[in-house]
């Protein structure tokens, strides 16, 4: 695997391990699915719609999102937003993401 | 097709094997995202064909999308159970292809007409005999493929269903007890070798048991075509011998593939099997008549009396102690190893 590979490789592992948490954290006012696709592309966290999609449907499923179809528009969109089990769960996350954080970076002073 | 056909067979794909509850939406929520990425693309434009084509390529496989929605097993066989499949998987088919071989070898030895269809003779001539040889090649490559085969199909699907239905595979804390001791060598056997030891042992057995006539000698200098070495019939008379041989090779480099490492049960084995190899042998070559009353003469008459032809008229004692010479070394070297190991 060359560098480029190799770095590409470990950037998406990174992505992969805070998709959930970005997620739940943008789900604080209703929104569809590819409304939250740019948004995330637009914040530099791009994420492609045939794993957004898949995601939310899960997410749903574990009772941390809540979704409603509004056909009041001219198309039929189904909205998603977060629960309040969703937000003690997006809550506990986001302490231990800063703790890890805070971590990685003091490691990463000490050595590079 | 039009563009709403695709766009139904693409959704079709994504969500047929979906539970009947959720499928619905899924599809409904699909189409509402193919058409969001058309708008985005096209603006106030009609969408064309390849502008479809371009926001579904976008997408990925169907196949790929239904599997993300999926929260099935993502593998016929997952982890945990993958690595001890691969360790099951090894031996099974190792013991199963070495013991067809050697069931195959002695049916073959013992009943050729039933097993092969031939009439074993003596008097067979090179061609004859390179015949049978190759259906006798044919019937244990055959044999020995499909009980591979099964064994494969068995050890899959077994461990499939375990995969699936998540059976517990052993305690947490048992798998200190279940360490393996260290080798006493901790260089690996080459595996290339253990298979050409155990295709030899299976062709060794072959030939010496069935087609002796085969290891001959030829001369155009002194007209003689196909002299056998070995007398062919004072070889019938001692199969077993022959074929003990060919079963300790078996036995010995299966172990060896199993293994990967000279183990202490490996040492222990090679022994045993030494041991008999030995005994085999003596057996086979301790007597002198095994060698063709034609090729000493032969031999007498190309070499005359001398160092020469003492060396070929006791060729069966010169290979015996050859064999046993290389048995002692290997034992002493086994034997060495394994008093190293219990002194580690």
């Amino acid at each position: 695997m060359g560098r480029e590979e190799t770095i590409a490789s470990m950037i998406q592992e990174l992505r992969r391990g805070s998709i959930v948490m970005l997620v739940l954290g943008r789900l604080g006012s209703p929104k569809y699915g590819y409304n939250l696709v740019k948004e995330l592309e637009e914040h530099g966290m791009p994420v492609e719609a045939n794993t957004l999609y898949p995601l939310m449907r899960r997410l749903e499923s574990q009772g941390l999102l809540h979704s409603e179809w509004d056909t009041a528009e001219g198309k039929p969109r189904k909205y998603y937003t977060i629960t309040d089990e969703g937000r003690a769960v997006l809550s506990a996350v986001r302490v231990e993401w800063r703790s890890t954080v805070s971590a990685i970076e003091a490691l990463m002073e000490e050595e590079v | 097709m039009s563009n709403q056909e695709l766009i139904e067979r693409y959704i079709y794909v994504a969500t047929k094997r979906l539970p009947s509850d959720s499928r619905a939406d899924t599809m409904r929520e699909l189409e509402s995202l193919i058409a969001d990425m058309l708008q985005e693309r096209c603006k106030d434009n009609e969408p064309t064909e390849a502008d479809l084509r371009a926001v579904l390529t976008e997408l990925g496989h169907p196949d790929e999308l239904a599997a993300r929605y999926s929260n099935g097993p993502t593998a016929l066989i997952e982890q945990p159970y993958l690595t001890q499949y691969w360790n099951v998987l090894r031996i099974v088919m190792i013991s199963v292809g070495g013991a067809t071989a050697l069931a195959l070898m002695i049916a073959a030895a013992v009943n050729p007409q039933e097993q092969l269809g031939i009439v074993w003779s003596v008097d067979m001539t090179m061609q004859e005999s390179s015949q049978v040889i190759g259906k006798l090649i044919g019937t244990v490559t055959s044999g020995v493929m499909s009980g591979l085969l099964q064994a494969f199909a068995w050890v899959t699907g077994i461990f499939a269903v375990m995969s699936y239905r998540g059976v517990k595979l052993r305690g947490d804390s048992d798998f200190l007890n279940d360490l393996p001791e260290l080798p006493a060598n901790r260089q690996p056997i080459s595996k290339v070798g253990s298979i050409f030891g155990l295709v030899m042992s299976v062709v060794f057995s072959v030939i010496f048991i069935a087609f002796p006539q085969v290891i001959c000698v030829y001369s155009s200098s002194y007209s003689v075509s196909a002299m056998p070495v070995f007398d062919t019939v004072r070889m019938s008379s001692v199969w077993v011998a022959i074929l003990g041989i060919g079963i300790v090779g078996l036995v010995s480099n299966c172990a060896e593939l199993i293994e990967g490492y000279r183990t202490r049960r490996l040492l222990v084995i090679n022994l045993g099997c030494n041991l008999l190899f030995a005994v085999c042998a003596v057996v086979w070559l301790g007597n002198g008549s095994i060698i063709s009353e034609q090729f000493r003469v032969f031999m007498h008459s190309v070499m005359g009396d001398g160092v020469g032809y003492n060396f070929m008229h006791n060729l069966n004692l010169v290979v015996l102690g050859a064999i046993l010479l290389g048995i002692v070394v290997d034992s002493i070297v086994d034997l060495w190893e394994l008093v190293a190991a219990r002194n580690r």
